[in-house]
């Protein structure tokens, strides 16, 4: 498959190396303790475009190829996740249910806020009984007048602490469930009957926070069905396919994140002296730098294949994305363990990004379909008929 | 206001170098970038345009690369450019490059300004600009560290060594070479590249301009040169190795 990549997509890659050497790395260690981006700092991700990366161009956003977009994504995870994870949401969960099923009037009102940054959005679908078995949520919305009435929380939901709008999912049916029972919402906030509950105090991702939304007799237009009229209970297909297209940027965060672990890993190697030499000398620490490399090219290669094969097909890439999350988001767990042992003690401390990337990473084999349930995906597409 | 920009692209200093045949640099292993002091420039002329109006040309002379990093200076807010693409200028030496960047200034017309960077990070001659200024027989000023213009009246501060500043009036159409630190260089924002790509990009021959310069220098041959390793950790307790160390500065390197 030819990957030659477009001249625009090489600058923007560059663009981002920039900001992260001259912004965002600088002050990953002060986010770190913090647990806070500076509002600063989100004003210059929005100004350099980056909440819009996938959304259409007529909506104001890139209308980035799938490869362009795991490429920017890629090269944005090099630092604290914390950054890439503010502006996924807008450019994954948050946005892409409206892409792929609003309505052009719903499309026209939220898009270009979300693809400028100036409105951020989330994705609520997990709740207590539900996460990988995510037909089984008990939200539920009925039908009062010109009004949904939304009862229920989900929990875990990236962003839902700075998100002016959220796509939420509930029960309109309760027998038919995901066949045709569950609907999509846009609930913005401010709606009546709708909070957010605290964060979550998690192993990593600081400066980046998961909270419950909650619904208490929220009341929603019925305008704010996403698809309108049409599209009740239609949700849980939503739901799929936007999280179809998710996994490959999560791929795409796990391959960037283990290349940084491998340039670091690399130059301590070569400075860190133990028996009179340096680390790299050892054909010990040899070995886990070419494994770690051996993997991350293996990795990039199916990323890119399959980003390539997705922009060919349209969204139709079921297997091959679950396969790149599973085996990249993997692989990036492996690469960090290898980084924090050539890092020694030091890789245990704080003080070594090493630590943050180890536990950072941890997570993307969890959020967005964990490693299992890519694995069922992948065999329910081999065994098909 | 009509400034042209001269922009050379050129290897990130970071890169691994390695000659071949003692002549060039293998490039496979080298990522290019704009000159640093160059995007200074960019910025520098993209500010007046926003206080004064006008437009942003950008002249470069480089192989086909290089349109990346014109493209760039179009991300950052640059109007159009101007790529002379030519081996025969590739492989002359700074005389040619000016007299060609000469040239295609020319052709823009009516130019009031033209900014370059004080020097280039890779061959460091910081003569383009200066050889320019006196082919196209305008006044000229190197290190400009500050810039303010009133009408035709320019009004500048030139750095000198130690950070001192002197402050020279001078009048366009002038050349300047702008220092590193005169001010923020924007970063090219992904909207402004998805922009860059349909921007006017005018692609030339030497010839389309009329010139074939020869250069004023032979190249011999490039290396890195070996460092000589000749330090010398002298023993012993403070008083005898103070008394041993006055000897040596004294015989041995006769310094004292
Ligand atoms: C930091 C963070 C951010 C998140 N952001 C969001 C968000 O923005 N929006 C949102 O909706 N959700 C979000 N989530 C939720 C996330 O998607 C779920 O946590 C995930 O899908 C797993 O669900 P669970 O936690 O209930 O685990 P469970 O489903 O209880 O799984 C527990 C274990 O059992 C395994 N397992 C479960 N079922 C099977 C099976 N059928 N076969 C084999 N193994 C199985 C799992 O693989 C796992 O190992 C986030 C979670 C975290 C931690």
């Amino acid at each position: 498959m030819d990957f030659s990549v477009p001249q625009e997509i090489t600058m923007m890659v560059e663009t981002i190396r920039n900001f992260v050497k001259k912004d965002l790395d600088p002050i990953s260690q002060q986010v770190e303790e913090e647990d806070h981006i500076p509002e600063e700092i989100v004003e210059k991700m929005r100004g350099l475009g980056l909440f819009g990366l996938s959304i259409p161009e007529e909506y104001g956003g890139l209308g980035l190829s799938m490869l362009g977009e795991v490429m920017v994504q890629e090269e944005i995870a090099k630092t604290n996740g914390c950054f890439r994870s503010r502006i996924s949401t807008n450019n994954g969960l948050g946005s892409q249910g409206l892409i792929l099923s609003g309505t052009e009037e719903q499309k026209k009102r939220y898009l270009p806020k979300i693809a400028s940054g100036e409105w951020t959005a989330c994705f609520g679908l997990t709740e207590p009984e539900a996460g990988s078995d995510a037909a089984n949520i008990q939200t539920t919305a009925v039908l009062k007048g010109d009004h949904w009435i939304l009862n229920g929380t989900k929990i875990f939901i990236t962003n839902a602490d700075c998100a002016q709008v959220a796509t939420v999912f509930a029960l309109t049916d309760r027998q038919k469930r995901a066949k045709g029972g569950i609907t999509a919402f846009l609930v913005e906030k401010g709606t009546p009957g709708f909070s957010v509950g605290k964060p979550e105090k998690k192993m990593g991702l600081r400066g980046n926070h998961t909270n419950e939304l909650i619904f208490d007799d929220c009341t929603v237009p019925k305008a704010n069905v996403i698809g309108g009229d049409a599209m009740i209970g239609q949700g849980f297909r939503i739901a799929m396919q936007v999280l179809d297209k998710g996994r490959m940027t999560i791929a795409a965060s796990a391959v960037g994140a283990a290349q940084k672990l491998l340039d670091i890993s690399i130059e301590h190697a070569k400075t860190r002296v133990q028996f009179g030499a340096p680390l790299a000398k050892l054909q010990a620490i040899q070995f886990m730098l070419a494994d770690m490399a051996t993997q991350i090219y293996a990795a990039r290669q199916m990323l890119y294949h399959a980003a390539c094969l997705r922009d060919q097909r349209g969204t139709s890439v079921i297997m091959e994305a679950s396969m790149t999350k599973l085996f990249c988001t993997e692989m990036a767990g492996r690469v960090a363990d290898m980084a924090v042992q050539i890092f020694g003690g030091m890789g245990y401390t704080k003080d070594c990004p090493a630590e943050r990337f180890y536990r950072d990473l941890r997570l993307t084999r969890i959020y967005e379909g964990t490693s299992e349930i890519q694995r069922v995906v992948i065999a329910r597409e081999l065994l098909k008929d | 206001m009509k400034i042209a920009v001269c922009l050379k692209q050129v290897p990130d200093m970071e890169s691994k170098f390695k000659i071949v045949d003692g002549k060039k640099i293998d490039e496979s292993q080298i990522a290019f970038k704009i000159n640093d002091f160059d995007n200074y420039a960019v910025e520098a002329a993209l500010q007046l345009k926003e206080k004064l109006g006008g437009e942003v040309v950008i002249v470069t002379c480089g192989p086909d690369r290089a349109s990346k990093d014109i493209r760039q200076a179009f991300a950052m807010g640059a109007d159009w450019g101007i790529h002379v693409n030519d081996p025969a200028v590739e492989s002359g030496d700074n005389f040619v490059v000016a007299s060609v960047l000469q040239k295609a200034i020319e052709t823009i017309g009516g130019v009031d300004l033209v900014l370059t960077g004080v020097q280039a990070e890779d061959d460091q001659a910081a003569v383009t600009g200066v050889m320019l200024a006196d082919l196209m027989g305008l006044p000229h000023c190197t290190n400009v560290k500050k810039l303010e213009i009133n009408g035709n009246n320019l009004t500048v501060n030139r750095e000198l060594e130690g950070g001192f500043n002197e402050v020279i009036e001078m009048s366009a159409p002038a050349v300047l070479s702008i220092q590193s630190g005169i001010n923020e260089p924007r970063y090219p924002t992904l909207p402004g590249i998805m922009k860059a790509k349909k921007k006017r990009l005018d692609v030339k021959k030497g010839a389309d301009l009329g010139v074939s310069p020869k250069s004023k220098t032979d190249f011999i041959k490039m290396f890195f040169p070996v460092s000589e390793h000749k330090a010398e950790i002298i023993q012993g307790d403070p008083a005898t190795a103070a008394a041993k160390l006055i000897e040596k500065l004294k015989t041995e390197a006769k310094v004292i």
